[in-house]
C-alpha cells in the first residue's frame, strides 16, 4: 500500500516532466529580444505572465480542442503551430513608455538584430503594435512576433511553426479580412 | 488572456505581410519602385501605419484566394511590393508634406510616370501615377499620395504587374487607402 501511495504521485510526476517539456520558461532568445526591448521603452516593468508552449503543451491543447468543441479551424491551425511563446510586462513607474518614433526604430534594431523583419507597424498616442516575421531557409514563413504596448503594459507574442500553412487555410476558410491600415480610410 | 487571444489573432491575420529576403534586391531596382524618401519627421504623429508586403507572400495569399477570387489572385500573382505608409499630419507639418508631395510629383513626372488622378481641392490633394513599360501595354507600378484637410496623408507604393480594374478590389480587401478611386482608368 505504502509503495502504490508512492508511485502514482511519482508516476504523475514524471508523466508531467514529459507533458509539460517545453512549457513555461521562454527560450534565451525570446528572453534577449524582451530585454532589449524593456530596455528601449525608458520605463521599469515586471513581467506579469511568462510562458511557452511546446510540442507537448500545443499537444494537450489540441486534445482539448479536439475533445471539447471539435472546433476544426482550430484543430488544423494548432496542427501547423509548434511553438508560442508570450510575455506580458506591467509599466511600474509613473512614467510613460515611450511609444513614438524613437523606440520604433531602437525596437527595429534590436529586432533586426535577432533576424526579424517588419512588415506592419501602427502606433499613435496610447498604443503600438509591430509585426516582424522570419522565415526559414526554404524561405517559408516560419516565425511570427507581435509587440503591443500600451500605457500600463508591454505583451509580446511569438508563433513559430509552419505558418505559410495556418495562412493559406485561414484564407481559404475565412476569405481576406485584413484591418492593418487605419479604418478612417474606408 | 482576451488580448493575449487578440493578439495571436492579429499576429496571424497580419502574418500576410511577409518580407522575403531573396525578392528585396529585385523590387528596388524596379521601374515601378519609388524611393519616398526619409519620412520619419512625419512619422512622430499620430495614428501611424507603415506597411511592407513583399512578394513571396503576396504570391502565396493569391494562391489561396485563387478558387474564391480568381481576378484578386492573378493581380497578387504579379505584384512584387506593396507598402503603405498613412499618417495623421498636425499645423505646420501640413504644409510640408504637401511640400513633399510637391517634390514627389516634380520627380515622378521626371521619371516619366502618368499622373491618372488629380484631385486638388481646397480639402483634398491626391495624385495617382502609373507607370507602364514601353509599349504601354503593362502597367509596373502605381503611386498615391493624398492629403486631407482632416490631416489624413497617405503614401502608396505598389510594384509589379498591375490590373487596374483589379487594384480596386486590392484596395478594399486590403484596407489601403484611396486604390478604390481607380478603377476605369485606363494608360491612354
Amino acid at each position: 500500500m505504502m509503495k502504490r501511495g508512492f508511485l502514482i504521485p511519482a508516476v504523475l510526476a514524471l508523466v508531467s516532466v514529459f507533458l509539460f517539456a517545453g512549457c513555461f520558461g521562454v527560450e534565451g532568445n525570446f528572453k534577449n529580444i524582451r530585454n532589449d526591448l524593456l530596455s528601449a521603452a525608458g520605463t521599469r516593468f515586471h513581467t506579469d505572465i511568462e510562458f511557452s508552449l511546446g510540442k507537448f503543451g500545443l499537444g494537450i491543447a489540441k486534445e482539448i480542442v479536439r475533445h471539447e468543441n471539435n472546433d476544426e479551424d482550430a484543430k488544423e491551425i494548432l496542427k501547423h503551430i509548434s511553438k508560442v511563446q508570450i510575455g506580458v510586462y506591467k509599466n511600474r513607474s509613473r512614467t510613460m513608455p515611450e511609444f513614438k518614433d524613437s523606440f520604433i526604430r531602437k525596437a527595429d534594431k534590436e529586432m533586426e538584430r535577432h533576424g526579424w523583419e517588419s512588415i506592419v507597424k501602427n502606433y499613435g498616442e496610447r498604443e503600438l503594435n509591430i509585426v516582424y516575421v522570419q522565415n526559414d531557409n526554404s524561405g517559408r514563413l516560419s516565425e511570427i512576433f507581435v509587440i503591443n504596448m500600451d500605457r500600463k503594459e508591454l505583451t509580446l507574442v511569438e508563433v513559430s511553426g509552419n505558418l505559410d500553412e495556418v495562412i493559406t487555410y485561414i484564407i481559404k476558410e475565412k476569405g481576406l479580412g485584413f484591418q492593418y491600415a487605419s479604418a478612417r480610410y474606408r | 488572456m482576451k488580448k493575449i487571444i487578440g493578439l495571436v489573432a492579429v499576429l496571424i491575420f497580419t502574418a500576410t505581410f511577409n518580407l522575403c529576403a531573396q525578392d528585396k534586391q529585385d523590387y528596388k531596382n524596379d521601374p515601378g519602385y519609388v524611393d519616398f524618401g526619409n519620412l520619419s519627421e512625419f512619422l512622430n504623429s499620430d495614428n501611424v501605419t507603415e506597411v511592407n508586403i513583399e512578394g513571396y507572400l503576396l504570391k502565396m495569399v493569391g494562391n489561396a484566394t485563387k478558387e474564391n477570387d480568381p481576378e484578386l489572385s492573378k493581380l497578387l500573382n504579379g505584384l512584387k511590393l506593396v507598402k503603405v505608409y498613412s499618417f495623421n499630419v498636425k499645423g505646420k507639418n501640413h504644409k510640408e508634406v504637401l511640400e513633399k508631395i510637391t517634390k514627389l510629383d516634380n520627380r515622378l513626372d521626371g521619371d516619366n510616370w502618368n499622373r491618372i488622378v488629380k484631385v486638388k481641392s481646397p480639402d483634398e490633394n491626391t495624385s495617382v501615377y502609373i507607370k507602364t513599360n514601353g509599349d504601354q501595354s503593362n502597367i509596373l507600378g502605381l503611386v498615391v499620395t493624398s492629403l486631407n484637410d482632416d490631416g489624413e496623408a497617405a503614401f502608396v507604393n505598389i510594384v509589379g504587374k498591375i490590373n487596374l480594374d483589379a487594384i480596386s478590389k486590392l484596395g478594399s480587401k486590403f484596407n489601403i487607402p484611396t486604390l478604390d478611386s481607380i478603377k476605369g482608368k485606363g494608360t491612354e
